[in-house]
């Protein structure tokens, strides 16, 4: 249920939005962006291991 | 130490500034061009003007001083004089200074001189207070040109860094435009005012040479 | 102390914890935060009535902008005096997130202000310049950053306009205040009445850690990231070299 509020509930939900939006946002691209770099990681030490073991 | 490579600083500095072409030419008309093109902009009401011409010459010297600024040791760094200067056994932070301080008494300085005829062309009154206001402009100038160094120093390495600069430097210049204007007003309370603009230029000779001196030794590395 | 966490292995053991950890108590107490703010606390005629709910976005955002910077400011210390590479990695991984904040900061203070002083913006309010010149500080230090060649120079670079601008911020906050003393015609509805009840306190205090909670556990992400981009381009850098 969502509560109701007088006049300013347009400014409310607005606030409430883009502070919920953005850092959900910002969470997501920090944490595609770690795993992209974890990923990147692992195939550069496994070609390290692949190199020194040939 | 002697002051000897400080000088030589300072003297190679006023010697670029004169010589290349039009030289400190060239920062007056950006600073008359900035200004008069306010009053085309936001229409000719005397009362308008009169009102917002000290303001606009603050913020026509802000951005002259960015425009120029990015000479400033850029072209040290590029040809190698800046090792040189920094091998010597002078402060690195008193070369920046001196530097600097050449810069603005050859960029900055005149804006302050013409002053008075934009004020005039801002239908300000021909009494002294114009002189006062130059005075005011040239401490207030001495200021933007220091902070402004810093943003040159750091940016040196950096190919067009004139739009680095802006952005590095337009926020330290806040506090001494914002103590400048208010030394032009009558509002009650600016007494103080022409104090703590002198105060925030006095704070930019003492603190902005280190950082100067720090940002070289990197775009010296 | 800081030579401790100044290791990096040690930095990735320690957040390989702490930052799901944070992200917990962050999202907890943020969802805490807003449930009591929009659902249960009444009301406050004495704010304008319901928009003060505003805050229980606004102050935490506008804490962790100053936060935020100091923290950076610190880091860049940190790293100018020992030369201690966890401490760039954090300065470089603050940045764009603190300017998220500081621009969610002043997104919502303009929120906030049109309907209480009926314009979104207050030129003569010292804490709304600060914290926009503090946005521009950051954004000066993403861009000096990424215009340096060299990780070492784009860390030197941004330490000194950190810790330059840290000596400016509390100049800045001055000027604007003698600035407003001189316009006393605009009166500023102050944000913080002049005492909260604690209904309100709570769940401020709740979103305030939060966010603080969390903005930790991005900043622990990115550092995570940097330090692994770091390890890659080093093992790159081998391999070629090797082969």
């Amino acid at each position: 249920m969502l509560p109701d509020f007088d006049k300013n509930a347009a400014y409310i939900w607005a606030t409430v939005g883009i502070g919920t939006v953005s850092i959900l946002m910002t969470t997501l691209i920090v944490i595609l962006k770690a795993r992209a770099a974890k990923a990147a990681l692992a195939k550069a030490q496994a070609m390290a291991k692949k190199d020194t073991g040939t | 130490m002697t002051p000897k490579p400080i000088l030589a600083a300072f003297g190679q500095a006023l010697a670029e500034a004169w010589a290349g072409g039009a030289g400190a030419l060239l920062p007056l008309g950006f600073f008359a061009g900035a200004a008069v093109l306010v009053p085309l902009g936001i229409g000719t009401d005397p009362d308008t003007l009169r009102a917002v011409g000290p303001g606009i010459l603050w913020v026509a010297l802000a951005l002259s001083s960015l425009v120029t600024l990015e000479r400033i040791f850029q072209a040290d760094t590029e040809d190698g004089t800046l090792d040189l200067w920094l091998q010597t056994e002078a402060p690195a932070s008193a070369i920046a200074a001196a530097k600097t301080m050449a810069h603005f008494l050859t960029a900055g300085l005149p804006l302050a001189l013409l002053s008075p005829l934009l004020s005039l062309m801002f239908l300000a009154d021909a009494d002294a207070t114009l002189l006062v206001h130059a005075a005011y402009y040239a401490i207030g100038g001495l200021a933007f040109y220091f902070w402004g160094g810093v943003g040159a120093a750091l940016s040196a390495t950096v190919r067009r860094g004139g739009l680095l600069i802006s952005l590095i430097a337009l926020p330290l210049y806040v506090p001494t435009a914002i103590f400048g204007a208010l030394a032009m007003t009558d509002a009650p309370g600016s007494q103080s005012a022409p104090l703590l603009l002198a105060a925030s230029a006095l704070f930019a000779l003492a603190a902005a040479p280190f950082a100067m001196a720090a940002a070289l030794r990197l775009a010296a590395d | 102390m800081f030579s401790w966490f100044a290791n990096p292995s040690r930095f990735m053991n320690l957040s390989n914890w702490l930052a799901p950890a944070c992200y917990a108590a962050g999202t907890l107490l943020i969802a805490w935060g807003l449930w009591q703010g929009l659902w249960i606390v009444p009301k406050d005629d004495y704010q304008g009535g319901d928009i003060m709910r505003v805050m229980f976005v606004h102050v935490p955002s506008a804490w962790l902008a100053m936060a935020s910077y100091s923290a950076m400011a610190a880091m860049s210390f940190v790293w100018f005096i020992w030369r201690h590479e966890v401490a760039d990695v954090a300065a470089k991984a603050i940045a764009p997130l603190g300017a998220l904040w500081t621009a969610l900061a002043l997104a919502t203070g303009a929120i906030w202000g049109k309907p209480t002083w009926g314009t979104w913006w207050q030129w003569d309010d010292a804490r709304l310049m600060s914290v926009l010149f503090m946005f521009f500080l950051f954004l000066g230090y993403i861009a000096l950053r990424a215009a340096m060649d060299t990780r070492q120079q784009a860390a030197r670079a941004g330490a000194i306009l950190a810790m330059v601008g840290a000596i400016n911020v509390p100049l800045i906050h001055y000027s604007v205040d003698l600035f407003t003393s001189l316009h006393q015609d605009a009166s500023v509805v102050t944000a913080d009445g002049p005492k909260m009840a604690a209904v309100y306190l709570w769940p401020l205090l709740s979103s305030a850690l939060g966010h603080s909670f969390l903005f930790a556990a991005l900043v622990q992400t990115q550092m995570r990231t940097e330090i692994r981009e770091r390890r890659t381009a080093r093992i790159r850098a081998d391999l070629m070299a090797g082969g």
